[in-house]
């Protein structure tokens, strides 16, 4: 049982806080630096999992449960895995046609003068 | 005969027999788990149905143009720091230290009630600006839509059972395991929170 592990330390909750602060600034940066989407989209994914293992297993305490409660978590992203290749070749990514362009193509629609742009994708 | 019964008491003892739990929980905390994976497997298609609607979708609003990144930035940090402060309360409550427990869980509400004050007044600016469950000024009703489906709800409901966790806890009548139940589901606020932050309004 869990309850029988020694639990994780509050200095080790601080340092993984830490370490989510720090995770979170890089996404942040991620987010406005200008780059190809695709990378972006690499960059966030791969800190948004490294956050998600901080905190389940540290946070959640997943590194004190047994494997097959881990693995049991791991169905939620297996289903997105599944769901992303289902429904990507409907996607505009998968049209040689399509282009996409890049922010500095903005357009501001009918009747919201006051937002800022949308941007063609 | 007595074959048959150390056969029978062997195959119980095994991790899938039947005669214990292969996850190594107690019922309470291993409903807790189904119940999260249930609600992440609702989500991971609701992040996916996103993802979808955005790529078929011709153009789609730049999210930082939209929203006040300041705001969700800080938002983020808040609800890091709860959760943090949680892992906390499980900690002393674990440790039969109730009164840190308590202290800890009034931190946490503290950093859920601020989340929500921020989330209420984005979707008061939101709406202020014509956003709607079906249409909305920038010309894309799902990125709406969207929003007001993923944002919110998960917090509120967090926020409900770690009050009565609390209220619980300050009248002596919880355990660490009722702690730790509302902590999983706390943490798991804010693991939906990094996977919003990351693809609603970073990507």
């Amino acid at each position: 049982m869990a309850h029988d592990h020694t639990h994780t330390g509050n200095r080790q909750y601080f340092t993984t806080w830490l370490w989510l602060l720090v995770m979170t600034s890089f996404a942040l940066a991620i987010g406005y630096v200008s780059m190809p989407e695709g990378v972006k989209a690499i960059l966030l994914v791969g800190t948004t999992l490294a956050k998600i293992v901080l905190i389940g297993r540290i946070f959640m305490h997943l590194k004190f449960e047994k494997m097959n409660l881990v693995m049991l978590t791991f169905s939620p992203l297996l289903l997105s895995v599944i769901f992303y290749f289902m429904t990507h070749a409907e996607t505009r990514g998968s049209d040689p046609t399509h282009e996409v362009l890049s922010h500095q193509g903005e357009v501001i629609p009918n009747g919201a003068e006051e937002h800022e742009a949308t941007h063609e994708k | 005969m007595d074959a048959s019964i150390a056969e029978q008491q062997r195959i119980l003892a095994s991790d899938w027999g039947g005669g214990k739990s292969p996850f190594g929980t107690d019922w309470a905390k291993f409903m807790m788990w189904i119940f999260i994976i249930s609600d992440a497997l609702t989500f991971a298609g609701f992040l996916i149905a996103y993802g979808f609607m955005r790529s078929i979708s011709p153009s789609w609003p730049i999210q930082t143009h939209v929203f006040s990144m300041p705001l969700i930035t800080f938002m983020t940090f808040d609800l890091i720091s709860s959760s943090a402060v949680m892992a906390m309360a499980v900690g002393a409550a674990r440790d039969g230290n109730a009164k840190a427990a308590v202290k800890y869980l009034a931190l946490t509400i503290l950093g859920g009630v601020i989340f929500i004050g921020c989330q209420v007044y984005e979707w008061s600016h939101f709406i202020e600006h014509g956003a709607r469950l079906n249409h909305n000024p920038w010309g894309v009703p799902q990125f709406a839509a969207s929003f007001f489906v993923i944002t919110g709800f998960h917090v509120l409901t967090g926020l409900t059972i770690l009050a009565i966790v609390a209220i619980r806890a300050a009248t002596g009548k919880y355990s660490a395991t009722s702690v730790e139940n509302a902590g999983l589901y706390w943490h798991f606020v804010d693991v939906v929170w990094v996977f919003v932050f990351a693809f609603f309004y970073l990507l």
